[in-house]
């Protein structure tokens, strides 16, 4: 493997669904890559596909067509034998962190369950292993024999992150990871997901909704709207010139927290359903730039400073 | 300065759980003036709902006992009966929430909640009744007939909230308490519904109560802000004064630890240590944001400090000099 490979590379990547006898194309014809050590925000409005397309990526949800490639191996289409070795790979943590550990596991048996499982630790080590990951994510070892109810929501959520780390992963999907806690306790979770990457040199892909955490967090970003990004740029090229008209209305939007109101104009309607995408560019319906090319033709991704736009107006 | 719509005075909400008794809202004042938008923001458990549910008597059983005095106009809501809150409820003060999903009821089309408001308060029927919701449903920006045939599934999140405005507005209330009413929706949908709220006021001149976790929120509709820790307030201010110049070091921890989108890199983020206390129904020893506070000093352990009237229409619960505090960029 070549030392500019990148980690992960997602190639024309579809996740179809049926429905009432609909085809919902929540993820269609996505291009990736990540490399080690990076954290690449996947950012849009409900329903754009970034949660499908991560739950794609470590096999619950079924792939239509196209492929995915950890380290040059390709981990998509593979049977659940043949896909397992990757599974350790990349570690999946949800928004909900009391939804996702085992209310009746105490945190070191939530711990030693993927350490064992993984041949990361054997029965005689596991305690030791188990009160190392606890004092990497800033809890107190001696808490290894409590329930996830008699944890805060931050401290749960720190969990969570011990648990995916269990198995010493060289990618972490991060599923709205901060979405639910208060913002106090969002920093320190942001913080202490900085800190891991620097200490392991692990790479992120970061969902969330959030610009603000996006800003704070990562190093590129990529825009979604209706299953396909629309702009893949370095995180600063793309706040302070953002280059699709989709991405200027999402950052338009935000409320900031400053002693003038602003005047501006709300983007009008709302996220067509992906089972019918409107024609030509999936957002000339909404779109204030729009012109007669947009709704007949289909723009491609035109490279931009720091990235690519998929814009006509960028071409 | 025009009489206040909502005065509330030493407002006190405590639960008794089987283990023991939480005192969820301390002494709380406040007043709304009409045609005023108020933010009350804090953390979870802070007492910002409890609070506004207090005023409307809406606590989930076993009811919280309340004291103190919550004055509506010339009428006092502390204590008084079911029926005299009827009267209230909805026709005066309404509310929406977080989710609309759940507070609209799945079984019944649109035109059937809507009609159901209108039947109970206005004695509203017919095409007397179709006609006033159809206005309210322009006001809200659905036009047309055709929603008021769709259940509350077949719309989008955004719609749903509209639709709960609508059905908030039926009565013409003098006050609309709105409960993170944007929290769970997309930021574009939110911008929509925050302008659909201010233009609300500015036509109806409705006061709004409007409870928030969000500062950039705060910043986009309230004209007043009363931050809340641990079931107190600890500071009140005109919002452009607040988040400039934050007078309360929580207030400021807040500010300093939200990653700002305007901000290369996000600006610093400055987590606030620990956790908020848990709440129980003794009297506090010291000051409640102490252990977490960053400005703490000698003093700070010397009882609780009381609501300060810190000039300009301002308060503030803290004891560190107003020079110290820094102003923000």
């Amino acid at each position: 493997m070549s030392h500019a490979a990148p980690l992960l590379k997602v190639t024309d990547l579809r996740v179809h669904f049926a429905s009432e006898g609909n085809i919902i194309r929540a993820v269609d014809g996505v291009d990736l890559e990540l490399r080690a050590g990076e954290t690449l925000a996947l950012v849009g409005e409900s329903g754009c596909g970034k949660s499908t397309l991560a739950r794609a990526l470590v096999g619950l949800n079924p792939i239509t067509s196209g492929a995915a490639e950890l380290n040059g191996r390709t981990i998509t289409g593979l049977t659940r034998a043949a896909a397992r070795p990757f599974r350790r790979e990349l570690q999946l943590v949800f928004q909900d962190p009391y939804a996702s550990l085992n209310p009746r596991f105490t945190i070191a048996q939530t711990l030693a369950e993927p350490l064992l499982l993984h041949d990361k630790a054997s029965r005689r080590n596991v305690d030791d292993k188990v009160c190392e990951l606890l004092a990497q994510v800033g809890l107190d070892p001696e808490l290894r024999a409590r329930y996830p109810h008699e944890f805060s929501g931050g401290q749960r959520q720190r969990i969570s992150i011990a648990r995916a780390l269990a198995v010493e992963p060289s990618l972490l999907l991060c599923d709205e990871v901060t979405s639910a806690l208060d913002v106090s306790i969002q920093a320190q979770i942001l913080d202490l997901l900085r800190s891991v990457q620097q200490k392991r040199g692990l790479s992120y892909l970061f969902i969330t909704h959030d610009l603000g955490v996006v800003r704070y967090i990562a190093h590129r970003v990529a825009v979604m709207y209706v299953g396909q990004i629309v702009e893949l740029r370095d995180t600063e090229s793309l706040f302070e010139a953002p280059a699709h008209p989709y991405t200027k209305a999402l950052l338009a939007s935000i409320p900031r927290v400053s002693s003038k109101p602003r005047a501006r104009e709300p983007l009008r309607g709302e996220v067509p359903s992906p089972a019918h995408p409107p024609s030509g560019c999936r957002f000339h319906p909404r779109c204030s730039f729009a012109f007669e090319r947009c709704p007949k033709e289909y723009p491609d991704l035109y490279p931009v400073s720091g990235g690519s736009s998929r814009c006509f107006l960028n071409q | 300065m025009s009489e206040e719509l909502l005065r509330i005075r030493e407002l006190s909400v405590t639960f008794a759980t089987r283990e023991r008794t939480v005192r969820a809202v301390e002494q709380v004042s406040f007043d709304v003036r009409p045609g005023e938008i108020v933010g009350l923001v804090g953390e979870s458990g802070c007492g910002k709902s409890v609070t506004s549910l207090s005023i409307l008597g809406l606590h989930e059983q076993p009811a919280g006992s309340v004291t103190g005095s919550i004055r509506l106009g010339e009428r006092e809501l502390v204590g008084a009966s079911t029926k005299a809150l009827r009267e209230v409820r909805g026709n005066r003060v309404s509310m929406i929430f977080q989710d609309p999903l759940t507070s609209l009821n799945p079984y019944l089309r649109v035109e059937e909640q809507l009609a159901e408001v209108l039947d109970l308060h206005l004695a509203l029927r017919g095409p007397a009744a179709r006609a006033r919701m159809l206005e309210i449903l322009a006001q809200v920006g659905i036009p047309g007939e055709e929603r008021l045939r769709a259940y509350p599934h077949q719309l989008s999140g955004g719609m749903r909230q509209r639709i709960c405005i609508a059905m908030a507005l039926l009565c013409n209330p003098e006050l609309l308490i709105a409960d993170e009413p944007t929290t769970m929706l997309d930021v574009t949908i939110q911008a929509q519904i925050l302008e659909l709220l201010r233009s609300l006021r500015q036509q109806r001149k409705m006061s709004i109560l409007f409870i928030t976790h969000d500062l950039g929120v705060v910043s986009e509709i309230c004209d007043r802000v009363i931050v809340m820790y641990a079931g107190r307030i600890v500071e009140q201010a005109r919002t452009a004064d607040l988040l400039l110049a934050p007078l309360h070091p929580y207030t400021e921890a807040l500010l300093r630890s939200t990653p700002r989108v305007d901000v290369p890199g996000g600006g610093s983020l400055h987590p606030i240590a620990g956790l908020p206390p848990r709440l129980s129904a003794k009297k506090l020893e010291e000051c409640a944001f102490l252990p977490r506070c960053p400005r703490a000093r000698e003093g700070c352990n010397d009882g609780e400090p009381a609501l300060d009237n810190a000039g300009d229409e301002r308060l503030r619960r803290c004891i560190v000099p107003v020079a110290e505090m820094g102003t923000r960029s």
